[in-house]
């Protein structure tokens, strides 16, 4: 018995010490968005703040910085509306071609959606030119549009993969007998296979939603004007060219996480299955 | 900014990146920054979760929390990084020296013996949780009657893990690496954000190298070049991989 409680103790302090090694740097990027100008020059730094202020939030939201005009409450919109816009595109399209690859017979069909996966999987940051060079003839560059375009053909995939787990995993009889009564293949889609699916459909939007939130090698390349910066890409740029002021990076940091956290919060249980399910069957 | 018009040159493109200097360093960063980040998420990722498969209590809540660093925006984690390794202000070498680790504090995003490895334990750092939920859930739905069976005859701990969870949890485990390898080879934003390829391109990778030969030396025909070659560096390691590995995940799929 006295083995065991040693044995629990020991994986308790390992946990926490794990927990410790990933949470560290967003508790650090927290306490550093409550130092005052003083403090954050410190060298060696003091662990806690010794007068925490909320300024550096202040300062951040209304777009005073301390050396430049950086209109937050903008790139916030900004990225509500690409992030808002792709969501909606990405469920609307995926619902559809998930339930089409759950049921119709297409031939050659486990070889399409695995190429779907691979083109999703492999690229990367090597088609940044080639995406770039697209959006640009289509004359979308500095355009929120362009980015959403973009955004929608990253998550597409996946989400697709997503929901043709969902609509395999729906019983036929409901859609065979509501065939039975005379009901068309749309509206069954519709009225039968939909609303039970709805959870699926929210954790589907809020994945995309996520991606796009925190994308940052496109927007960097598609987006030049500051009016039209999304949130990731004006962090990013204000890292890059002030290696300074951290205080208020890190509160603006912390701005930009803060949906990332909330809705992972809510979808936590759905979006991990999602993940791992996804992951798995993938390859 | 980039050029108008197209005229067909050929293989010039690639003739320019084969005397590249830089490239090759490039590349050469990208293998090993792909290889030993890959390493490193496999060994902690399988130990961590391995240790996140027992029960106890909060353990769902630890699981949770475990998967922020992979669910925050790479842009976040990356200046949250850069910051704490700074070298006078950063609070990596404030609490490795109070723990009386290293006696003196380190540059490392820009020593260039320090960048690549700083790199890719930040890189590591984000992918760990999800390696190590893909070990919890997988040592999760093993049948607890073969664990039962195996205390009942004895097996100690590491005898239990060899014979009856490791052929459990092989196949999540080689789709995990690969899957891992991927990310590796597609890391742009900690990167960019933290060493920037610097200093002297000593923590250069191709996929940021790209960026620069597009974007800030405006020739998007090599740039295009260099991202071919990176296709083919990762489709290489990755088919290398699964032939390594044809036993696990041909069994696993018959």
């Amino acid at each position: 018995m006295r083995r065991e409680s040693i044995k629990v103790i020991v994986i308790l302090i390992l946990s926490l010490a794990t927990l410790f090694y990933a949470l560290f740097p967003y508790i650090w990027l927290i306490i550093t968005s409550f130092k005052d100008f003083d403090e954050v020059f410190k060298a060696p730094p003091d662990y806690f703040p010794n007068h925490p202020t909320f300024e550096l939030y202040k300062a951040v939201w209304t777009g005073v910085a301390r050396h430049r005009y950086d209109p937050w409450p903008t790139f916030i919109a900004n990225s509500l509306i690409v992030s808002g816009i792709a969501a909606i595109i990405v469920v609307f399209i995926a619902s559809f071609a998930g339930y089409g690859f759950a049921r119709a017979k297409i031939p050659g069909k486990s070889i399409f959606l695995f190429l779907l996966l691979l083109a999703q999987m492999y690229p990367g940051p090597s088609i940044l030119i080639p995406v770039y060079l697209v959006v640009k003839s289509l004359g979308l560059l500095n355009n929120l549009l362009g980015l959403i375009l973009v955004y929608v053909a990253l998550i597409l995939p996946f989400t697709t993969w997503m929901s043709v787990g969902t609509f395999k995993a729906f019983p036929k009889e409901l859609e065979e007998s509501a065939y039975v009564d005379g009901s068309g293949k749309l509206s069954t889609f519709f009225r039968i296979v939909l609303p039970p699916s709805k959870i699926m459909l929210i954790t589907t939007a809020m994945f995309a939603f996520l991606i796009a939130w925190s994308e940052y090698p496109f927007a960097l390349v598609l987006l030049r004007k500051q009016q039209v910066q999304t949130v990731s890409l004006a962090l990013g740029n204000y890292i890059r060219e002030f290696d300074v002021y951290w205080n208020e990076m890190a509160a603006a940091a912390v701005i930009v996480s803060l949906p990332v956290i909330a809705i992972f919060q809510v979808l936590q249980k759905h979006m991990i299955k999602g993940l791992l399910s996804g992951a798995l069957k993938g390859i | 900014m980039l050029k108008e018009t197209y005229e067909y040159i050929g293989v010039a493109p690639y003739r320019a990146i084969l005397v590249d200097e830089v490239f090759h360093e490039a590349i050469k960063n990208t293998v090993i920054f792909m290889l030993s980040g890959t390493g490193l998420t496999f060994a902690i990722g399988l130990l961590t979760g391995l240790l996140f498969s027992s029960n106890y209590r909060f353990i769902n809540v630890f699981r949770g929390l475990i998967f922020l660093p992979w669910i925050l925006p790479e842009i976040v984690t990356g200046t949250a990084w850069r910051w704490m390794l700074q070298s006078e202000m950063g609070v990596i070498n404030k609490l490795l020296m109070d723990l009386r680790i290293i006696p003196r504090g380190y540059a490392w995003l820009g020593d260039p013996m320090l960048a690549l490895p700083s790199i890719v334990v930040i890189q590591a750092w984000r992918v760990m949780p999800f390696f190590m939920i893909l070990v919890v859930a997988s040592v999760l739905s093993i049948d607890p009657e073969l664990l039962d069976a195996a205390s009942i005859d004895g097996a100690s701990s590491i005898r239990k893990f060899q014979y009856v969870v490791l052929p459990q949890i092989k196949y999540p485990l080689v789709i995990g690496t690969l899957l891992t390898l991927i990310w590796m080879a597609n890391a742009f934003t900690i990167p960019f954000v933290t060493t920037g390829g610097g200093p002297m391109y000593a923590s250069e990778l191709v996929a940021t190298y790209i960026y620069k030969t597009g974007f800030l030396f405006l020739k998007a025909n090599i740039a295009a070049a260099q991202s071919v070659v990176q296709i083919i560096i990762l489709l290489v390691i990755s088919i290398v991989y699964l032939y390594l590995f044809r036993d696990i995940w041909r069994g696993d799929l018959t």
